[in-house]
């Protein structure tokens, strides 16, 4: 029978917390692929192009950048555009993860005040239901770009591990901004801004070549130059990340879910009462 | 080991904020013109008061008193969903919390879909639900509508689905808030049958009920709360006569 015992304060070690999050993942775990899974068929259902879309999404914003950045830089416009896609996708799975997850937790106020439910489930909801779109968005961008000239390599293989140290990195962010903005609600506009700020000092629809040598370092200072740069490597460069390559979006993503769960921990007693 | 809950001096403070969504923005400002804090200021209300109470397996606990009296703050307290205040509370055995109508339930989803759903919410793995199912579509009536999005369900149908799977699940606790109100009084009779039906597996059941006949019939022991404080515990026929004598009333 389980017994829980519930004091007045929080005496709970930190190794004690991460292991009852651990636990409390693995026992909801069936909940998590209930909500996502029903999510996904929620919002796949209601057009039959739903899943066309995100075919045909990149496919004319290839289009578009095709036209604009080849009268804009001097680059084979189509390898371009791919290299540009690669941004994209990688850079919408971060940013929608991040936007939609400030509200996790306002938006599981109905389950939270009625149920017993482990708060760090709302976050990882979100994680996941974007991990889906972007697996979608990869589709897509493997599709038009194996039609317009990307080749394949045994990099694309790694794409799973970079996909998981993503998914951390944005968990992570994701815990902290949706703790945050329980108790000051207008976070989510600040994020908005943000993250378009961060966006152009990514490079994305541009190359790093691009920019003047002497701002260059300032791109050192997004976190999101280090996790697009890994994906890149593997799905357009075909190239090996270096050690380093590896190992700073690491360190970044582990970095971010320790600080998201302090804030979590912190939050933890008095969020309820906020919602 | 046998179901137990144990409150020991046990408070529960709320915060109402005056401001129910604050933000940076007001925060900042406030701060700039050092005018009274709108974002911060807020009203303290004790929705626990010191409760020291003590539920065995086998009490069937009826829980009488006011709007307000921390009726179901207490049973929200035993689900873990409102951290303490002051106090220690113990839990021994699996919570069923049936607090609120449709705690758990997805409205776009089918009735099925949401057994499975409200089962995984209570970290019940979906084999063991797929045991249940037909006993809980059977129990609640809803054979031809449990392919239906739920949002279709009156409120009757509702609350006879969340019933049918809070009993079903073989709860060693379950908590019921004022949950057999919206039912027809068919399914009220064969709600209480099951009821009683559980207390005999000697479970803990409490029960938050303003139909005082329903406490008299169905529980073995009550408590009487009033603005958080446990003013009396007894018998249910005890508090009955203590909640409408003169002396509780003014």
């Amino acid at each position: 029978m389980i017994t829980r015992t519930y004091g007045a304060t929080d005496n709970e070690t930190w190794w004690a917390y991460v292991k009852r999050t651990g636990d409390d993942i693995v026992k909801y775990r069936h909940a998590l692929k209930n909500i996502v899974t029903s999510m996904v068929q929620q919002r796949y259902r209601r057009s039959f192009f739903g899943v066309l879309w995100s075919f045909f999404n990149p496919l004319l914003n290839l289009a578009i950048m095709t036209v604009v950045f080849s009268l804009m830089f001097s680059q084979d416009p189509l390898k371009f555009s791919i290299y540009q896609m690669s941004g994209i996708v990688t850079w919408t799975f971060l940013s929608a993860s991040i936007n939609s997850g400030t509200q996790a937790f306002i938006h599981a106020e109905g389950y939270l005040k009625k149920l017993y439910v482990p708060k760090i489930l709302f976050p990882l909801v979100t994680i996941c239901n974007e991990l889906v779109n972007f697996f979608f968005g990869l589709l897509g961008y493997y599709s038009i770009g194996l039609i317009f000239g990307l080749h394949l390599s045994r990099t694309h293989l790694l794409l799973p591990v970079a996909m998981l140290v993503l998914a951390i990195f944005s968990l992570g962010i994701t815990l902290i901004l949706s703790s945050i903005t329980v108790y000051f609600r207008d976070i989510s506009h600040f994020v908005q801004v943000i993250l378009q700020g961060f966006m152009w000092f990514t490079p994305i629809y541009f190359k790093l070549d691009f920019i003047p040598e002497a701002s260059r370092h300032l791109f050192s200072y997004s976190p999101f130059y280090y996790l697009v740069t890994l994906m890149r490597r593997l799905i357009y460069d075909n190239q090996f990340p270096s050690l380093a390559e590896w190992l700073i979006p690491i360190g970044i993503a582990l970095f971010s879910l320790i600080l998201g769960l302090w804030v979590l921990k912190k939050c933890e007693r008095t969020l309820i009462y906020r919602l | 080991m046998s179901a137990l809950i144990d409150f020991d001096q046990v408070s529960l403070r709320f915060r109402i904020y005056h401001n129910r969504t604050p933000s940076i923005k007001e925060t900042v400002l406030d701060w700039l013109s050092q005018r009274q804090k709108r974002a911060t200021g807020y009203t303290e209300i004790y929705a626990l008061n010191q409760i020291s109470l003590t539920i065995k397996s086998g009490d069937r606990l009826g829980i009488i008193g006011r709007n307000g009296a921390g009726k179901s703050t207490l049973l929200k307290a035993i689900a873990g969903i409102y951290p303490l205040h002051a106090g220690q509370l113990l839990v021994r055995g699996r919570v069923s919390p049936l607090i609120e109508m449709g705690a758990g339930f997805n409205p776009e989803l089918s009735g099925r879909r949401n057994i499975y759903l409200n089962g995984a919410m209570l970290g019940i793995a979906p084999e063991a639900m797929a045991e249940h199912e037909a006993e809980i579509v059977e129990f609640a009536e809803l054979a031809e509508f449990i392919d239906m999005p739920l949002k279709y369900y009156s409120s009757g149908m509702y609350s006879r689905l969340a019933f049918s799977i809070a009993t079903t699940i073989q709860p060693e606790i379950l908590l019921l808030d004022e949950l057999l109100s919206t039912g027809d009084s068919h399914f009220v009779s064969k709600a209480t049958a099951r009821m009683r039906q559980l207390f005999s597996s000697s479970h803990i059941v409490i029960l938050v009920s303003h139909t005082m006949p329903q406490i008299l019939d169905l529980c073995n022991t009550a408590i009487v709360l009033h603005k958080g404080k446990l003013l009396m515990q007894g018998t249910p026929a005890e508090c009955n006569a203590f909640y409408t004598s003169e002396a509780f009333v003014n």
